[in-house]
């Protein structure tokens, strides 16, 4: 097959910061895996095989050094970070969407208030904890949001809106750091 | 307006599409003839009180939710999956 190059879907606007907080695209292989029917239990025995993490259930996000296995819809789970073997693909559709999606990693201690401007999720962190992963609006974008740590996310969307959420982040981010100054 | 999606949770209306009452879950069968086939296309109730009908939750997890709500009070009462709960 055809040897691609992989290019940055933010290129030179990323990294980014603004008041407290930081911006950076994250490139990593990713799939999404969806059980054949009836396979289910088998999807997950091989899947825990493999990366040693458990099947995510909704809302849920299973970390294992730098792999990510996140709950993506009623229908699918995604995996970050490792190309599932192909044990796995006997029991479920394996999917590689690496090309059809960005990945921004958000950090600093704004973070939370940065979202709620472009989100109807409660960003509350009794409510968003650690290691959940919600689907969601994100502005007129349908964004797979995860939660990494206290003021840390990641969030996932179409790689063709990679310019409209910077638009999106950089007004948010900039309006939260402009009222720090009012205090 | 707040919808509990079984999978991901209470959710605001925002992530939600709807459409229309849940009639589209009961499809008669292909003999079932002219009158059935007329209500099932065109004819809708449109209660004052307790309906059912179909929302998708096109920005969360893409599942078919079948909603039971009050157009009087616009209190949401339940929702279900379609998918597995088909008639």
């Amino acid at each position: 097959m055809v040897e691609l190059y992989e290019t940055s879907a933010a290129g030179a606007r990323l990294p980014l910061e603004i008041g407290t907080v930081s911006v950076r695209e994250v490139q990593a292989p990713l799939y999404l895996l969806a059980p054949y029917k009836g396979q289910a239990a088998q999807a997950a025995s091989a899947f825990n095989t493999q990366l040693g993490l458990e099947w995510p259930g909704p809302n849920e996000l299973k970390r294992k050094g730098g792999v990510h296995a996140l709950w993506f819809d009623h229908a699918h789970i995604a995996v970050a970070g490792a190309t599932p073997s192909g044990r796995l693909t006997r029991h479920a559709a394996v999917t590689d969407v690496g090309d059809g999606w960005t990945v921004l990693e958000l950090n600093g201690a704004d973070v939370r208030a940065v979202l709620a401007h472009l989100t109807p999720l409660d960003l509350r962190v009794k409510y968003f904890k650690t290691g959940m992963s919600q689907r969601s609006a994100l502005m007129h974008m349908q964004a797979v949001i995860s939660c990494l740590g206290k003021s840390r996310f990641r969030v996932m969307v179409f790689r063709s809106m990679t310019q409209t959420l910077l638009h999106d982040l950089t007004c948010a981010m900039e309006s939260v750091a402009a009222r720090a100054h009012l205090v | 307006m707040r919808i509990d999606c079984p999978l991901c949770g209470t959710r605001d209306r925002r992530e939600f599409y709807y459409s229309g009452h849940a009639t589209a879950l009961a499809r008669p069968a292909p003999d079932a003839g002219a009158e059935a086939w007329d209500d099932y296309l065109h004819n809708r109730e449109n209660p004052a009180g307790i309906t059912e009908d179909l929302w998708h939750h096109e920005f969360g997890c893409g599942a078919w939710l079948a909603l039971r709500r009050d157009t009087v009070s616009h209190a949401v009462i339940s929702a279900r999956l379609v998918k597995g709960n088909q008639p």
